[in-house]
């Protein structure tokens, strides 16, 4: 039981960290969906199944639904490109602009080589 | 009588002189008077040399990383500094914890009588099994209240940033290229909302047997309602679930836990003997009040979550 | 369970315990994948696999506390995380086309663009010609 108590809070300190670390905010909500499923588990080895139900139906549910949405509203999902470079892909999943300055740097790119 | 005149006679007139001057079109001195002859612009070297002075102070101050070096310089200890400081609040954090008292000792503070009258009274005083169930909703059932209208200020807030005019329509939809009417969604979903909404259902009505009660209860229906939006799309859930209908839910279900609990303060502070039964514990039409307040906190939270979403995706419904 | 036989609530307890810290080691790895992952999809995947694994986690626990309620929790991760996914893929989706939609426009732009330069190009030569 002490084994699995410490893997599961060494799960959260990496999940606690990624979040804050990565650089796509899609990224960091998955993450947090995951952060959360983790914490349901524990609060049912500290005996209190009251917040373990409460954990799963808010975390799971309420949280991560209304964060995608957010997401989505705020246009700040980049979608990829379909020949995925490591480098260029990196690089615009980096940012989180609107959809319509990716879209123009790409077009003055694909210009410039054509001019 | 008069005629017409062409622009060309117009243009020569005393009155399109005058309305040009009276405009500031037309300069009134050009043509007429004698003017100096203008000097090339040369500018004395000392303004010059200070023009250029200012402008290179301009741009050693601008915020821009790829010019202004202090900024660069500023950010690297900046992000040395921070991560020393979160250091710094860490270690200080757990060094307190670690100076807590273990949970459970027998001679700490918190372990007081109010804490032993709940566990050992609370079966007989609330009639629920679920002690925190029993809690929240009969000794702190106030609380719960304050919870409640809580989560109606927090829809007001939405709904005030977040509804759109029906007149004012938007021009582009969010949802325009999302996948619609899926086969396979539909069918899903038509096997699982009703297991879903029964499920919700039953975790809010057995809050006071086992874990659960009305805020994971709600939850649940709530996800269970966008599931079905999801799949089928608004125009068929807005055939039994319209703004109207949240409303009319949300405002009967506080009224009712606040009239409740206006009965239970009167009880209490004029030390009458509440006329809800008790019940056997373990049955469900047991523990009086907490039955009715299991359920309208949970239709509550259920219309919150749906809506709640709704505003997001769409601004209204 | 087996509680009549000793060595047998034992073995069951070992066989619970060592089958909880395996599933803890997958979750992990489920998570190194969830932050390496490059595409959306790979991250997709890797929590809706973590979602299904600490379903099954609170299973053995429920079986190990012998406490019938925590079957409950299951129930409820079951059906939100599908929801979850479904949603995400949708949203996804969605902004995946509504990018190849604003390209195609674009390049069907470019074409014209430059039918109509080339149209130009050979009009003039043709006045010229002709005159």
């Amino acid at each position: 039981m002490q084994i699995l108590m410490g893997l599961l809070l060494g799960f959260l300190l990496v999940c606690a960290v990624s979040v804050s670390a990565s650089k796509s905010l899609l990224n960091s909500v998955c993450i947090y969906m995951s952060y959360s499923l983790v914490m349901s588990i524990i609060w049912i080895l500290l005996e209190s199944p009251d917040l373990a139900i409460t954990e799963a139906a808010v975390g799971a549910g309420i949280t991560s639904i209304l964060f995608f949405v957010t997401l989505k509203k705020i246009h700040a999902i980049v979608s990829e490109d379909d020949d995925l470079e490591p480098e260029g892909g990196a690089d615009t999943e980096g940012t989180v602009p609107t959809e319509g300055v990716v879209s123009t740097e790409k077009d003055a790119a694909k210009e410039a080589s054509r001019a | 009588m008069s005629r017409k005149r062409t622009r060309e006679e117009y243009e020569k007139t005393r009155s399109f002189r005058l309305k040009q001057w009276v405009d500031g079109s037309r300069d009134p001195f050009l043509d007429r008077i004698e003017m100096k002859p203008k000097k090339p612009f040369t500018e004395p070297q000392e303004v010059k040399e200070r023009r250029e002075v200012d402008r290179e102070r301009m741009l050693s101050r601008v915020y821009d990383m790829n010019r202004n070096a202090r900024l660069r310089e500023f950010h690297r200890l900046y992000q040395v500094f921070a991560v020393l400081f979160c250091v710094i609040l860490v270690v200080m954090l757990l060094t307190a914890v670690s100076w807590l008292p273990t949970v459970g000792a027998e001679d700490r503070p918190v372990n007081n009588e109010v804490a032993a009258r709940y566990i050992e009274n609370g079966l007989q005083e609330t009639g629920a099994v679920n002690i925190v169930t029993g809690m929240i909703l009969d000794y702190r059932a106030f609380d719960t209240l304050g919870e409640s209208h809580v989560l109606f200020t927090a829809t007001c807030t939405v709904l005030i940033l977040l509804r759109q005019d029906k007149k004012r329509k938007r021009k582009t939809n969010d949802r325009m290229y999302e996948p619609k009417n899926d086969v396979i969604l539909q069918t899903a979903a038509r096997v699982l909302v009703p297991p879903i909404v029964i499920f919700g259902i039953y975790v809010i009505l057995c809050g006071h047997l086992g874990p659960g009660g009305g805020f994971s209860g709600g939850a649940i229906i709530g996800a269970g309602l966008i599931l079905y939006l999801c799949a089928f799309g608004f125009e068929k859930t807005e055939r039994f679930f319209t703004a109207r209908t949240y409303k009319v839910m949300s405002f009967c279900a506080l009224a009712c836990y606040s009239l409740s609990k206006c009965y239970s303060f009167y009880t209490g502070a004029n030390g009458i003997e509440s006329a809800i039964p008790l019940g056997t514990p373990g049955a469900i039409l047991s523990s009086g009040l907490i039955f009715v307040l299991n359920i309208c906190v949970g239709v509550v939270v259920a219309g919150t979550m749906y809506t709640f979403y709704c505003m997001f995706r769409k601004g209204g419904y | 369970m087996g509680n009549d036989v000793q060595g047998l609530a034992q073995a069951y307890q070992f066989l619970f315990t060592a089958a909880l810290i395996f599933l803890a080691l997958m979750l992990v790895l489920c998570l190194i994948r969830a932050i390496i992952g490059p595409r959306v999809a790979d991250r997709v995947v890797a929590v809706n696999m973590m979602g299904t694994m600490v379903m099954v986690i609170i299973a053995i626990l429920t079986v190990m506390l012998e406490e019938g309620y925590l079957a409950d929790i299951c129930l409820i991760y079951a059906m939100l995380s599908f929801l979850a996914v479904i949603l995400l893929t949708k949203i996804y989706t969605g902004v995946y086309r509504e990018r190849k939609a604003s390209e195609e426009k674009r390049q069907a732009a470019q074409k014209e663009c430059e039918q109509a330069k080339d149209g130009q190009l050979q009009g003039i030569s043709g006045n010229a010609k002709g005159v």
